[in-house]
């Protein structure tokens, strides 16, 4: 198993370019000018999909130029239980969810805890948009340019301390503006968790935004995690705490069922659900199934964060 | 109490079509949300099921006094079953394994919910062969009473098939298992007081 330390040395690849360097200063402008317009939400120009834009440093594709899945169905389909286990049913159910004032709290065995305003925490890392594919663990799958900025980034801000070996991650607990909650469809509040090396993988991101716009309530605003080589449950929503912990967190799903949910939840075509197989995918928009690629196509930045694991016994 | 002519018959008869006119419909408008085909495959499995609890109640129902005329929804209810079972079968046959039969195979042997699904549209089938006339009477009124008998397992593995499906929120497969429980135990309690049933 890889080490789980933040290395200490940073390679040139990780190094701001200048040109980003030079636009966060335009980009922390218009982020201010969002924060203070969001605040006087008459005053706030909406993008074409109705949400406020985001200002992005840079674009990455990593889902090789393979067409975004419409905003209608990204926005229209979702998994998030707190709210409804009908998928169709979540953007009705949580256009109420109140994402501001919001506190999220790093905390743990970290040398700098500390609980930051969200538009704070928005303001301290520069934007960009990167396309992922989404494979949900129930075999389907989505292209999405989310708006975020490295988890890496906020845990060098943290400085986990050498006990540090795992992130766990907690949605907001509040049942009277989630009305899933009132039933123990899950044990909540939401957790989900990584292990530090996942989480400090360049690919791991902390979503603000999709498409351009701030995140729709439905697909977790106001900040989400984004692990796209993991199955979508994994990418928990509406985060309110981020603790630095010594032991492997118990996650929601893995509370739940113990035999077809495992920690990594890896996207993997060789390793099945105990009730279906996950050799094969619908990509929303399409009409027959693709087959999942390992890691869901990013093998070459992860795998070797798993090497010498039997993904099988680890799934 | 119920009226029956063949007209109003006719008529209801044809409510069976009502699932599938839905989803012709949202197919040809674009109204079948995200996923069309998941909600292709879930409806006509629904639909299936709703079919087979029906034909079941109605069956039973028509061995009340007074509840013979109804007789006739049984064999509709049992039919539109296994007509949205066989839609259900083609759509999964085609949309998820683009009709390879070796994948088919492999899916029903290693996922206990596909192999029961498999059971239950073999059961359905079975029993749908044998309500042909012809087959029906080549069998003899009593054979073919007890070797129909087949929909109530058929029954069971289409509940199960639907409890194995979804990922943590059961209400609505225990639903189904509830009226096929409550079915099964009012007929084995009537077939154990020595009624007809």
């Amino acid at each position: 198993m890889p080490s789980n330390k933040v290395p200490d040395d940073i390679n040139a690849s990780e190094i701001t370019p200048k040109e980003v360097y030079l636009n966060r200063r335009e980009f922390m402008a218009a982020s201010a000018m969002a924060a203070a317009s969001a605040a006087i939400p008459s005053l706030s120009e909406a993008g074409p999909h109705g949400g406020t834009p985001l200002k992005t440093a840079k674009r990455v594709d990593y889902a090789a130029s393979e067409a975004t899945t419409n905003y209608e169905n990204a926005a229209g389909y979702n998994n998030f239980y707190e709210f409804s286990t009908n998928k169709e049913d979540v953007a009705v159910l949580s256009k109420g969810l109140r994402t501001r004032p919001w506190t999220v709290t790093i905390e743990g065995l970290i040398n700098k805890p500390k609980a930051y305003d969200i538009d704070e925490l928005i303001k301290l890392f520069p934007l960009e948009e990167r396309i992922y594919r989404l494979r949900c663990v129930e075999g389907w799958s989505m292209v999405i340019p989310w708006v975020g900025f490295p988890l890496e980034a906020l845990i060098r801000r943290s400085e986990p301390k050498t006990g540090a070996k795992f992130v766990e991650f907690t949605t907001l607990l509040d049942p009277a503006q989630m009305p899933g909650q009132r039933r123990e469809v899950l044990h909540w509040p939401y957790v989900e968790g990584l292990r530090l090396d996942e989480a400090i993988n360049p690919l791991t991101i902390l979503s603000v935004g999709m498409y351009g716009e701030v995140l729709p309530n439905q697909n977790g605003a106001p900040l989400r995690l984004v692990v796209p080589w993991k199955y979508g449950f994994k990418y928990i929503k509406s985060i309110v705490k981020i603790r630095f912990v010594e032991q492997m967190p118990v996650t929601s799903w893995m509370k739940a069922g113990p035999l077809e949910y495992g920690f990594y939840a890896n996207v993997n075509p060789e390793v099945d659900h105990p009730r279906w197989s996950q050799a094969k995918e619908r990509r929303i928009g399409e009409f027959l199934k693709r087959k999942t690629l390992m890691f869901n196509g990013y093998a070459e930045q992860v795998a070797a964060l798993y090497a010498g694991m039997d993904l099988r016994r680890f799934f | 109490m119920f009226k029956s002519s063949k007209t109003v018959n006719s008529a209801a008869a044809l409510l069976f079509i009502v699932p599938l006119a839905y989803l012709i419909w949202g197919a040809m408008n674009s109204q079948l949300g995200a996923n069309p085909v998941e909600k292709v495959i879930h409806v006509t499995g629904n639909w299936a099921l709703n079919f087979v609890l029906i034909a079941i109640t109605t069956r039973t129902l028509c061995s009340l006094p007074h509840m013979r005329r109804i007789g006739w929804l049984h064999q509709v209810a049992g039919w539109a079953a296994f007509f949205y079972a066989t839609l259900h079968f083609l759509a999964y046959a085609v949309l998820e394994h683009a009709l390879s039969i070796g994948e088919m195979l492999d899916d029903a042997l290693r996922h206990r919910r596909i192999f029961a699904g498999a059971l239950a549209y073999i059961g359905l089938a079975a029993a749908a062969v044998m309500a042909l006339p012809v087959v029906s009477h080549a069998m003899g009124y009593a054979r073919f009473r007890a070797l129909h008998k087949v929909v109530y397992p058929a029954a069971l593995c289409g509940v199960v098939h639907y409890v194995w499906l979804v990922k943590k929120d059961l209400r609505a497969p225990l639903i189904y298992a509830a009226a096929f429980a409550a079915l099964a135990a009012y007929r084995a309690v009537m077939k154990f007081s020595r009624r007809p049933v």
